[in-house]
């Protein structure tokens, strides 16, 4: 019994203060440093091809890659493409400057119902898989907003198709 | 064909963008139809995508934009498809620090994979049969730096890199980091890790998995004011304090104690040394102690120390033994003095 409390004892009490050490030097990190890495020790098949083909990120842009819309103080993005339809009233307002305070799509889009409209679309009508339904193309004429496509609330870019009128809207 | 996205895809922020002044955009780019989708998101978080994975798979890209500069940066970005082989990257530290995995110059940490969708077998496209896994070192360039746009921190070429023909989970053990510095101990930067699919040159990006770790340089410092075997007659002098590179969430201050240096010596702190970094990077500081005379009282050898602590253990980064000897010695001759 008494062995165990003492034993109890010296545990915590090695709980409670931590080992001090001097500091390592540059030296010995270096040291550690001559191991190889352990990468190479990852078996490798036979034939393995001069140079692999892997894309990897080259330097691109979100930014350039989308549409800005700005209201004056606020501005946010779109996929290219995503921008479906501009009156002329509110031309100045797509393709802005990002100038301005940067807002998430959906807390811009929640100060700005009074000019922006959304339509809910499908990933097969984003492909040009299947047209915009004419009823849709006339409704959008007669909101006199902005109408942004979007898929579960997110903005998604839409192909033109050729036999819609979607693109000579803009 | 087309497969529904039925596993969650979880992107967390690295440091600067779960920022304030930062606001964050995932973003899936069909490979096969090139249709773009943002997804609504929050500086951290897992959310299920609703789009469906083409053929060619879709590829997720998590991007921050810095409000004030109007700079993108991307973050991290994953290609997923139904017929290509998934993968996932973690490292592990010692440090529980949670935001983002960081260790220290001199401290190991493990990289864990794990791989599925490889094929085995005679005759199979070699895309099918391995993956490429790549070992990238970045250095910080800025005091204050605590993050490497992906793009610049992969670019060029790679410090290490190995292919995976098995499917499974394997856990490498890196006993130090590979940055490499004219100093050892003072190497500051970025490890990643990526993972590949090959592609066979219809994709247009072919990250699978990738993941972090920061490294923070080893602490260092010193005492001016009193040097080593010093004699002190009177009071103790004032000392500056030199804390350099302290660990993030580290703390350091000055002890003392009676007696010839010894490591492990439990002494009495030096009242207004104590420094807590809070900063989420390596960070110095000078501060400076005057009032610790009454921690000396009798004659005899001292020790003051500067000490560490860490999520690595206690370290003694300098100390310095002085002497002190008050005792007032008086040389007289005992004589008469006549009238």
């Amino acid at each position: 019994m008494k062995t165990t409390l003492i034993l109890l004892a010296l545990a915590s009490a090695s709980i409670a203060a931590p080992t001090m050490t001097d500091r390592i030097t540059p030296e010995e990190i270096a040291a550690r440093q001559k191991a190889a890495s352990p990468l190479t020790a990852i078996p490798q098949p036979t034939a393995v091809p001069a140079e692999a083909t892997v894309v990897r990120p080259g330097e691109q842009s979100l930014i350039k890659q989308s549409d800005i819309l700005n209201d004056g103080i606020n501005w946010t993005i779109v996929p290219k493409g995503a921008v479906l339809h501009v009156p002329p009233a509110f031309a100045t307002r797509v393709g802005a400057r990002p100038v301005g305070t940067l807002l998430p799509w959906i807390e811009f889009l929640t100060v700005n119902r009074n000019w922006l409209f959304t339509e809910e679309v499908t990933f097969d009508l984003a492909a040009g898989k299947k047209p915009i339904p004419p009823s849709r193309l006339d409704a959008w004429q007669k909101v006199n907003k902005v109408i942004v496509a979007v898929h579960q609330g997110g903005p998604i870019s839409v192909r033109p198709q050729p036999a819609n009128p979607v693109a000579s809207t803009r | 064909m087309k497969t529904l996205l039925l596993s969650s895809l979880l992107l967390c922020s690295q440091a600067f963008a779960a920022g304030e002044g930062y606001t964050n955009f995932i973003r899936q780019t069909q490979q096969e139809t090139g249709v773009v989708w943002n997804m609504p998101v929050i500086s951290k978080g897992q959310s299920a995508s609703s789009g469906i994975l083409e053929g060619k798979g879709s590829l997720f890209q998590l991007w921050t934009i810095e409000t004030a500069t109007a700079k993108d940066y991307l973050l991290d970005q994953k290609l997923v498809g139904a017929y290509l082989p998934a993968a996932t990257v973690t490292v592990k530290t010692v440090d529980p620090y949670t935001k983002v995995p960081r260790t220290r110059a001199d401290q190991p940490f493990t990289v864990t994979y794990q791989v599925s969708g490889l094929l085995a077998g005679a005759n199979l496209p070699v895309a099918s049969t391995r993956v490429l896994l790549e070992q990238y070192t970045k250095a910080y360039t800025t005091f204050d730096q605590t993050s490497i746009p992906l793009t610049t921190a992969i670019s060029g070429t790679p410090f290490s890199s190995a292919y995976i023909t098995n499917n499974g989970t394997s856990t490498l053990t890196f006993p130090v980091t590979s940055l490499k510095a004219a100093d050892s101990s003072k190497l500051k930067g970025e490890e990643h890790f990526v993972i590949h699919a090959l592609s066979d040159g219809t994709i247009t990006q072919t990250q699978i998995a990738s993941a972090l770790v920061q490294v923070w340089p080893v602490t260092s410092g010193g005492v001016q004011g009193i040097t080593a075997g010093q004699k002190i007659r009177f009071s103790l002098p004032p000392l500056t304090a030199t804390y350099t590179d302290v660990y993030p969430g580290a703390s350091v201050w000055l002890q003392i104690y009676k007696g010839t240096q010894k490591l492990g010596t439990e002494g009495v702190r030096l009242p207004g040394s104590d420094w807590t970094n809070t900063w989420d990077y390596s960070k110095g500081k000078i501060t400076t102690v005057s009032d610790y005379s009454s921690l000396a009282t009798t004659d005899g050898d001292y020790t003051i120390e500067m000490l560490t602590l860490t999520p690595f253990g206690l370290e003694r980064l300098s100390y310095v033994t002085f002497s002190v000897d008050r005792t007032l010695q008086i040389n007289a001759q005992m004589g008469e003095i006549s009238p």
